[in-house]
């Protein structure tokens, strides 16, 4: 098992009995990780989807991980799941952007929100790998604020009509099937979350957008729906509380996000101590140069900062799975999820710069590692909610509901 | 970067010719993948060109084998030691041969590397996974060869 992450387990055994289910699972990521490694390198230069790391990941059937075994998952807990995501993380943000959607946004929407119908048809496939799913909730207009869109449906019949477009959707040119908001037609206001299916009539790939600056082996897509049709079978949770599932959705990711961080910063701490004992600079390993030792502590003081309040609130989030009404649980986590997001977020890209520095020139290139995190964390401080989403989040849980500064 | 391997295995030959076969420049360098090129020097060591790379980092090392330390029929060492695209390489395998009867003998080897250039920049995990796969390759054509 790779040493830090099997540091991380045994740390964290002093706070969590671990089952031996548990640990087989992780060791079975651990193994995916190191397969995906590769094709995720030559991908990422060769800036292609890493569908190779897709397919040894159901191979290994990790793909639905979190969900529950009577759905074909592998009924992994928060902490687990978190453990695995780090380990994913360590490997590249892009499979673990494309496993973030894939798994955190959309089969724990389904699980939680979907109807037996539903589960069957789409939660079922997608956990072994046989389906691919994308989360549509960004507009070119609706960002950080998501109940702007612009995108609509109507009822025609015993079928909804969609209208619209998404943007800067992960997974959005691969996948079969989405979970897309809309907005009422008739109802302003109203939104709605539906499951579509790409081969749909009306549903289109407008753009892959290849002009990112990280994440070259992860898909990213503006999409187009011009009279979309979708049966009445396929609307996920109730009509009119499409936000409850976004939002729901959005916490998962955010777990996603702030556990691959860490496994960014692992994976940076990693390379810049092996970098530090063997490159020899004026006669000596720079290690021993103490303005690089002051790089290395800076992640790995980041590295502390991102893992703690990550693990904690996975912890956490085992107490609300179990209990999912309770809602002062899930103010709980929303806050613990939104803090673990912007900490770890914040510290991975922290972390890759400090690594870039000691890596020196060849940290400056897409050959590294480290260049690679450096390229990729900036996102992670953008997607799933953006540093300043996640600040406004944690104050109003700080200061109280009339201090927030949206609704 | 160091990168340590071991590993055990036998094959259905005798421990003279499982000897022979090890200390033969000809037949040991057979078992090098992506070998470009082979030029005998002398009855222990020859000249290689062996293509190494992950994804658009490839080039050719060139390199001086030799087979040293040779103790029969029971030990050699295969120091295979190059340079090339930024890259230097040095690679010691050391084959220990027991015999466990008159058609079986178990090979044990211990592999240490050592890299310097562009390559460890790639990082040591992905960095020692290829080399793992490389030497699992380099050993199943010793045990293919021999046998």
């Amino acid at each position: 098992m790779e040493t830090m992450f099997a540091q991380d387990i045994e740390d964290l055994k002093n706070l969590y009995s671990f089952s031996k289910e548990e640990l087989d699972i992780l060791e079975r990521v651990d193994k995916a990780a190191d397969e995906i490694a590769l094709p995720e390198f030559e991908n990422y230069l060769n800036r292609k989807v890493n569908m190779a790391g897709v397919q040894i990941a159901k191979k290994h059937g990790i793909l639905g991980l979190p969900v529950k075994k009577e759905y074909g998952g592998l009924g992994a807990n928060a902490l687990v799941t978190a453990l695995a995501k780090e380990r994913l993380g360590q490997v590249g943000l892009s499979f673990s952007s494309f496993y973030n959607v894939h798994v955190f946004l959309t089969q724990l929407a389904l699980q939680r929100w979907g109807n037996d119908y539903q589960k069957e048809k789409y939660l079922k496939p997608a956990s072994k790998g046989d389906i691919i799913m994308a989360f549509g909730l960004t507009e070119p207009d609706a960002g950080s604020d998501p109940s702007a869109m612009q995108t609509t449906y109507e009822k025609r019949g015993d079928k909804f009509v969609l209208n619209g477009s998404k943007y800067l959707i992960t997974n959005g040119s691969i996948a079969n099937n989405e979970i897309i908001f809309a907005k009422s037609k008739e109802n302003k206001g109203e939104i709605s979350a539906f499951i579509i299916d790409t081969k749909s009539n009306g549903f289109s790939v407008s753009m892959q957008l290849k002009e990112k600056i990280g994440l070259f082996a992860s898909d990213t897509s503006m999409l187009d729906f011009k009279g979309l049709e979708v049966p009445k079978e396929d609307v996920l949770g109730e009509i009119g509380k499409g936000m409850h599932v976004a939002y729901s959705s959005l916490m998962n990711g955010r777990m996603g996000v702030a556990s691959a961080s860490v496994g960014v910063i692992e994976d940076c701490l990693n390379a810049v101590l092996s970098r530090a004992k063997e490159r020899v600079q004026f006669g000596k390993q720079i290690g021993k140069h103490q303005l690089i030792q002051k790089h290395i502590v800076k992640i790995a003081q980041n590295l502390e900062m991102a893992r703690w309040p990550t693990y904690f609130a996975a912890i956490r989030k085992i107490a609300y799975e179990k209990d999912p009404d309770n809602k002062d649980l899930e103010r709980e986590i929303d806050k613990r999820t939104a803090l673990a997001k912007k900490i770890a977020s914040y510290s991975a890209w922290d972390s890759a710069d400090h690594a870039v520095q000691v890596f020196g020139g060849f940290g400056y290139s897409l050959f590294s590692p480290v260049g690679r995190h450096y390229c990729d964390t900036r996102v992670t401080r953008l997607y799933e909610g953006s540093d300043e989403i996640m600040e406004l989040k944690i104050a109003a849980h700080l200061l109280g509901d009339d201090f927030k500064a949206f609704n | 970067m160091r990168l340590d391997f071991n590993g055990r295995f036998t094959v259905n030959v005798s421990i003279d010719k499982t000897f022979a076969f090890l200390t033969n420049p000809e037949s040991v360098s057979r078992c090098i993948s992506d070998l470009e090129g082979f030029v005998p020097k002398d009855k222990s060591s020859f000249e290689a060109k062996i293509r190494v790379g992950v994804g658009p980092i490839h080039g050719v090392l060139n390199t001086q084998c030799s087979i040293s330390d040779t103790r029969p029929p029971n030990s050699a060492t295969l120091t295979i030691d190059g340079s090339g695209f930024g890259n230097k390489i040095r690679m010691e395998i050391k084959f220990t041969l027991a015999s466990k009867s008159e058609q079986l003998t178990e090979v044990t080897w211990i592999s240490t590397t050592e890299m310097k250039g562009i390559m460890t920049g790639l990082g040591e995990g992905m960095i020692r996974k290829l080399s793992q796969e490389k030497m699992e390759e380099v050993i199943e054509r010793v045990k293919n060869g021999a046998a």
